[in-house]
């Protein structure tokens, strides 16, 4: 047989192959399948452009909804705490940023002040030290401090006594 | 015309009228498609799936059906379209379940055999297989040109349609997907 292909032979062997291979899909589907398959089509688009069916999980709460909605008081009371909180979170917020500007704004007066012959300013530490903070704790709990616990507290040292030596 | 009527009913929202209708339409190009979907993917069941899904996005998307277009062509755009799609699908499946020595090889699996005599069977099988293969081999828009054209009989105006080529390139097309097949038959030879 030659190695070259005709465009006859070419043309028969490829119409040969076509009729083969539509027999073959004829076989595979024969008018009860394809009857079947219509059936499957038709099914499919009767429910193309209908909702969605809501399956209840679990299924002891499928009717916790309704519920809900058979009680509108419910809903304004959720309503009501929900703008409460928000109403508290834009004041919260408001408020701490008034107080920040406030400062800076403080701040910027103070730098850019033009007298230069006004005495300036020091820096005055408002903080405590952390003995001094300890030791003020503790004067203010004596008042309060019962008789039995006082020997047990002659016999403790004071912590300023302690920073002091 | 059977199509612009079902559009009509639709848009008209009588779409019980719409859908007894389309069963008409189902039935009268059922057989062709289910040729057409089954030279690309050469198995019963992916066959099976595009037809169906096919003829349901046709009903679905109806209302965008241009009535100067013939229904067939529409729809073996929609149906060629979903072919490509599943055989994509599968290509990725193989990729992932056959071992790696074997993975190059993507011939499709034979379906089951007509029932002629057993010598004629063989030489009409092995025949039929080495043309499946070379059809296999061809790049995507040839054999697209090439399976609908050839196989599903439609004239290169009607392809061009289909596919949104010009009618120009889809001769092009086939002519070269021709050439090629025949090199390939003839080293098969």
């Amino acid at each position: 047989m030659s190695d070259h292909l005709s465009d006859d032979e070419l043309a028969r062997l490829l119409d040969e192959h076509r009729e083969s291979v539509n027999a073959e899909a004829d076989a595979a589907f024969p008018a009860d399948r394809l009857a079947r398959q219509q059936s499957r089509i038709l099914a499919r688009i009767e429910h193309e452009g209908r909702p969605g069916r809501l399956i209840a999980f679990p299924a002891g709460y499928a009717h916790a909804p309704a519920a809900l909605r058979a009680r509108p008081g419910m809903r304004w009371v959720a309503g009501a705490a929900a703008a409460g909180l928000l109403i508290g979170v834009v004041a919260g917020q408001l408020t701490y940023d008034f107080s920040t500007r406030d400062r800076t704004r403080v701040a910027q007066v103070v730098a850019s002040r033009p007298d230069a012959g006004a005495p300036a300013l020091r820096a005055v530490s408002t903080t405590l030290s952390e003995e001094e903070f300890l030791g003020q704790l503790e004067m203010a709990i004596e008042g309060i401090r019962p008789d039995s616990l006082q020997p047990l507290d002659e016999m403790t040292p004071r912590v300023w006594e302690i920073a002091a030596r | 015309m059977l199509a612009g009527e079902i559009k009509a009913l639709v848009l008209s929202g009588a779409r019980d009228a719409a859908r007894e209708r389309f069963a008409e339409l189902v039935a009268l190009q059922q057989r062709r498609a289910v040729r057409i979907a089954y030279q690309y993917l050469r198995d019963v069941h992916d066959t099976d799936e595009a037809v169906q899904d096919a003829f349901v996005k046709v009903f679905t998307h109806i209302t965008s059906y241009r009535e100067e277009l013939p229904f067939e062509v529409w729809f073996t755009r929609i149906l060629v379209n979903g072919c490509l799609d599943l055989r994509k699908a599968r290509a990725r499946r193989l990729k992932w379940t056959l071992p790696m020595a074997s993975g190059g090889d993507m011939t499709p699996h034979d379906p089951p055999a007509p029932q002629p005599g057993p010598e004629a069977r063989l030489v009409a099988s092995e025949r039929g297989r080495q043309i499946a293969a070379a059809v296999e081999k061809l790049p995507e828009r040839q054999r697209t040109v090439f399976t609908l054209c050839q196989m599903a009989e439609q004239s290169t105006a009607e392809v061009s349609q289909a596919l949104g080529l010009s009618e120009a390139t889809v001769r092009v097309h086939l002519f070269r997907a021709i050439r090629r097949l025949r090199k390939l038959l003839e080293h098969q030879r």
